[in-house]
């Protein structure tokens, strides 16, 4: 019967507290759809729409540290997306202004859909989930924190407090597919990293399975066919096809009203053959050690 | 007087202002849905799940009972002929026998809050809904 | 029923107390319900259609996203509170009837509000830009190029 409106994080470590089964509220845009369709009835609310805390970002050394309150529109300032590129593509996909300007990096977390649009990115930049509560904090990879679809390892009485990720790391791409071209639930999402300094690939796929999935053969497969000294392929288009048939193998992918299992494999594929392609095609900038 | 497309006015052929523009950039516009009464009360419909369906009975006591809910209507409550329509009138105001399609409404509810009646709605629905198989 | 509280919002300038409201109320419903503020419009209830785009502490947000006792302590401004005091209509308000970007006027307050913010921040704004910013705003009747026209008319007002 309460609604908790801190205005700092100690306050909201104290509200969840006294609540320790409230229902957390950042941006809203998952928790009211449930709301207004009556498929939820909120009780006892923390709503971290005040905690400033949460919503800012600070660089600490090579990392970016996010605040989980950041909005898709933060992530798609100037400033943050030139050290993370990859998420800001990502975040400028998602629905309308409207829910760009509300809806959050912890949100985005704390759901946990399969098909959440900055989760193949962070997955693909292998970052850190910070979970706290007063006096305490965790850290998790993705892999230990998405656990299955809409859900995560988060314990009551803890929120979401930042994620950390490399700053500026290599060569980053977006891709999405959805049912139509804005305002959609991804059918299939793709995020790319190709470090050309630490000579890696980062490939992770979203809405193919029931967490983000890294494709990891198709990674390890690019890592040695990719040219590092003067970029390209060595095998060319050829090459190209192979990496993206090594993507669709990753993938596993079910039916549902969106789509069927058949067409995310093909959009998946296509997906990460754009990326790769995309990158490539920037590749000789990077070599001559210009950012892109 | 010229206006930004330069189109002068208050003559033959040219584009007259619209009358309702004021209002409705004022959002001032009244649509049904703004109208409003002191102690109205909220509708929600329990809609068939099932695209064709038998429906064997609508227990509506729950509903009926639940505070703030004034009135459970079904096809009983219709007086007179129990179908509408504008050429035919054959379709049905509220199911009985058979539901035609996923949404057909089978019942109404009235509360003194639109989430108390979704709620009361959402409760007498599912479980007297029993379905045929598909005739699809 | 359970679940009642009771709070103070700030709209269009002026606090309205809100007495014995459901929790889980979300804001749209408490403007047009409870504060007699019916200008902003409820078509989806999702967040998709963005007819009820209001502006908290100038933000721009789609109401039924937002649990109404959440919005205490911030400033909330709605169609109703962008027309100017002495009853006529703002730039960007005129430009829309001026345009023919009015037809059955559902989206209407939505769209008013929404170019409203994006001048506000954008006063030059390109094609695309005005294109993403309205984005969140759907409309069934007009096709969207009286819209375009409005918000071309609106900007070349303010730049004289």
């Amino acid at each position: 019967m309460t609604v908790y409106l801190p205005a700092s994080l100690e306050e909201a470590f104290e509200a969840f507290e006294l609540a320790p089964d409230a229902d957390l509220l950042a941006g809203g845009t998952d928790y009211m759809v449930e709301v207004n369709s009556g498929h939820r009835h909120p009780s006892k609310v923390v709503a971290l729409r005040k905690v400033g805390e949460l919503a800012g970002w600070r660089r600490e050394g090579d990392e970016v540290v996010l605040g989980a309150g950041l909005t898709y529109t933060d992530l798609m300032q100037p400033d943050l997306s030139e050290l993370l590129p990859g998420l800001a593509q990502a975040a400028r996909t998602v629905g309308s202004p409207q829910i760009r300007n509300v809806g959050t990096l912890g949100g985005n977390l704390g759901t946990a859909s399969p098909a959440g649009d900055t989760l193949p990115v962070l997955s693909a930049l292998d970052a850190v989930v910070v979970l706290g509560r007063r006096g305490s904090v965790r850290r998790l990879t993705m892999h230990e924190f998405v656990l299955g679809p809409k859900a995560t390892a988060l314990e009551p009485g803890e929120l979401i407090v930042e994620v950390r990720v490399p700053a500026a790391l290599g060569s980053q791409e977006f891709l999405k597919v959805g049912t139509r071209n804005a305002m959609v639930i991804a059918v299939v999402n793709v995020a790319l990293v190709v470090d050309w300094v630490g000579r890696s690939v980062r490939c992770a796929l979203g809405s193919v399975g029931p967490v983000p999935i890294r494709a990891g053969e198709a990674e390890a497969f690019a890592e040695s066919r990719i040219d590092w000294a003067a970029g390209g392929l060595t095998g060319g288009a050829a090459d190209l096809a192979e990496f993206a048939g090594l993507v669709r193998a990753a993938a596993r992918p079910i039916d549902d009203h969106r789509s069927t299992a058949e067409y995310r494999t093909h959009a998946v594929g296509v997906c990460a053959h754009r990326a790769l392609d995309r990158v490539l095609a920037r590749a000789g900038s990077w070599t001559l050690g210009h950012a892109s | 007087m010229t206006t930004a497309t330069g189109i002068r006015r208050g003559r033959l052929g040219e584009s007259a202002r619209r009358p309702d523009g004021g209002p409705k950039v004022r959002g001032q516009f009244a649509f049904s849905s703004d109208l409003f009464a002191e102690g109205m009360l909220w509708g929600h419909l329990v809609r068939s799940p099932h695209a064709a369906a038998t429906i064997r009975g609508v227990d509506i006591s729950e509903a009926t009972k639940a505070s703030g809910v004034h009135a459970v209507l079904t096809a009983d409550d219709v007086p007179g002929r129990k179908t509408f329509g504008l050429d035919y009138p054959d379709q049905p105001v509220f199911a009985w026998d058979v539901a035609r399609y996923m949404g057909e409404p089978i019942a109404a509810v009235a509360a003194d809050h639109p989430d108390t009646a979704r709620r009361a709605a959402a409760g007498s629905s599912s479980a007297r809904l029993r379905s045929a198989t598909s005739r699809m | 029923m359970s679940d009642l509280i009771t709070y103070a919002l700030k709209v269009n300038g002026r606090e309205r107390e809100v007495v014995g409201a459901w929790l889980g109320e979300n804001l749209l419903y408490v403007l047009r319900e409870r504060l007699g503020l019916p200008g902003s419009k409820n078509a989806c209830e999702q967040g998709e259609c963005g007819s009820c785009s209001v502006l908290i502490d100038g933000t721009l947000e789609c109401a039924c996203m937002v649990l109404a006792g959440s919005a205490a302590g911030h400033d909330i401004v709605t169609v109703e509170g962008l027309s100017p005091d002495d009853g006529e209509l703002s730039d960007v308000q005129e430009a829309f009837v001026a345009e023919g970007a009015v037809q059955c006027g559902f989206c209407t307050p939505g769209l008013i509000v929404s170019v409203h913010d994006l001048l506000s921040r954008n006063p030059d704004p390109s094609d695309l830009e005005v294109r993403e910013a309205i984005s969140g705003n759907l409309c069934r009747c007009t096709g969207y190029g009286r819209v375009l026209a409005a918000v071309r008319a609106a900007q070349e007002t303010r730049q004289r």
